[in-house]
């Protein structure tokens, strides 16, 4: 069962995801802030990390730094991102990002992205 | 001449629907957004919107309209205009629109039909919550669309305060921030009209900043609020 990192400050949204990624079969675990977040990639190994651009503490493009320039790394890195955001969405695939979805999203998208970067990492 | 505010149409569109009312002086804005900003400097004698064009679309619109504070807003006469085809009269009076209007136009039959329209006079209620998108995420399961409602109540309601604390303390770019974070809680649960709502308050907030408006907009954020959390509060028991 693939385990998954979930970073998002707003409520509902990480509500919504949680409730549906759980429903699709995975392990989530989840991040209101950018410090959790670290904390959590520090000490776990995470088959996927989904995370907001716009979080308190640390941005997704940290996260996505953090991730991807750790040695060895498989960990794919989908971003989300709200509208107006192009310009930070192209840093975060410089950085190594491997997908984004732009809110608000249909989130049988997202599952179906999920599903196809677990297949293909 | 009376003034007409027009949105969600192409413009080629409007060019047609000035030629056969030559009579109005019709305003064209490229979006509701614009058409809804506008009414906060300007009353026309009625609007004229496509009830389904742009995100949130025009039906969000009439809704932001039916629902307002302000008397002239909330009874603004509004035609919805869209292509005989698209059949969306029922729609679009469900939403609160006073009557529909449909392309190709005709002469002998548009003028009258907005004259009709100027004698309208509305207060219907309509129905500001849409639990659409929430019932397709949560594939039926009642306890997670109480979370999320209360989820949703909670954080509003928080939004709310915090933007009005912004206000008092005439905080225009935290004002901004926290509106756009209220924006995206409303499209999330797919409620357009006070995803308008805050979108206008979020763009007001930042570049020339008019402290009146952004009051009077606030004020109509709380009343709409106010409506929404009857409502959502009324299903969700």
């Amino acid at each position: 069962m693939a385990k998954i990192l979930l970073i998002e400050d707003d409520q509902l949204m990480l509500k919504a995801l949680e409730f549906r990624l759980k429903k699709d079969g995975y392990t989530v675990e989840t991040a209101p802030d950018g410090r959790v977040a670290m904390q959590l990639i520090d000490t776990n190994i995470y088959d996927l990390i989904i995370t907001d651009i716009m979080i308190p503490f640390a941005s997704g493009l940290e996260i996505v730094s953090k991730v991807k320039s750790r040695p060895g790394n498989t960990t794919p890195v989908i971003i989300l991102s709200g509208v107006g955001l192009e310009s930070t969405v192209l840093e975060a695939f410089k950085l190594g990002a491997d997908d984004y979805m732009t809110k608000p999203f249909i989130i049988n998208e997202l599952s179906v992205r999920v599903r196809k970067l677990l297949k293909s990492f | 001449m009376e003034t007409l505010f027009v949105s969600g149409i192409l413009k080629a569109d409007f060019d047609d629907l000035v030629a056969v009312l030559p009579q109005y002086n019709l305003v064209y804005f490229d979006t509701h957004l614009a058409l809804s900003e506008q009414l906060f400097t300007q009353l026309p004698a009625a609007c004229i919107v496509h009830p389904k064009s742009e995100q949130p679309e025009g039906s969000a619109f009439i809704k932001y309209l039916r629902a307002s504070s302000i008397e002239g807003l909330q009874k603004m006469p509004v035609a919805a205009i869209f292509h005989e085809e698209d059949n969306l009269e029922k729609f679009a009076l469900q939403v609160g629109a006073n009557l529909c209007v449909c392309y190709p136009f005709n002469e002998t039959k548009l003028l009258p039909q907005i004259e009709q329209l100027l004698q309208a006079s509305t207060s219907k209620q309509i129905q500001l919550a849409d639990f659409t998108y929430l019932e397709e995420i949560s594939g039926g399961d009642e306890e997670f669309k109480k979370e999320m409602i209360a989820t949703f109540l909670r954080t509003t309601k928080e939004n709310t305060d915090i933007l009005t604390n912004h206000y008092q303390q005439q905080q225009w770019e935290e004002m901004g921030k926290v509106a756009h974070k209220a924006k995206s809680a409303y499209a999330f649960l797919g409620i357009g009209s006070m995803q308008l709502a805050a979108t206008i308050i979020e763009k007001s907030c930042f570049g020339e900043v008019d402290p009146q408006k952004i009051g009077a907009l606030l004020k109509e954020i709380q009343h709409k609020n106010i409506l929404l959390f009857a409502e959502m509060e009324a299903m969700n028991t």
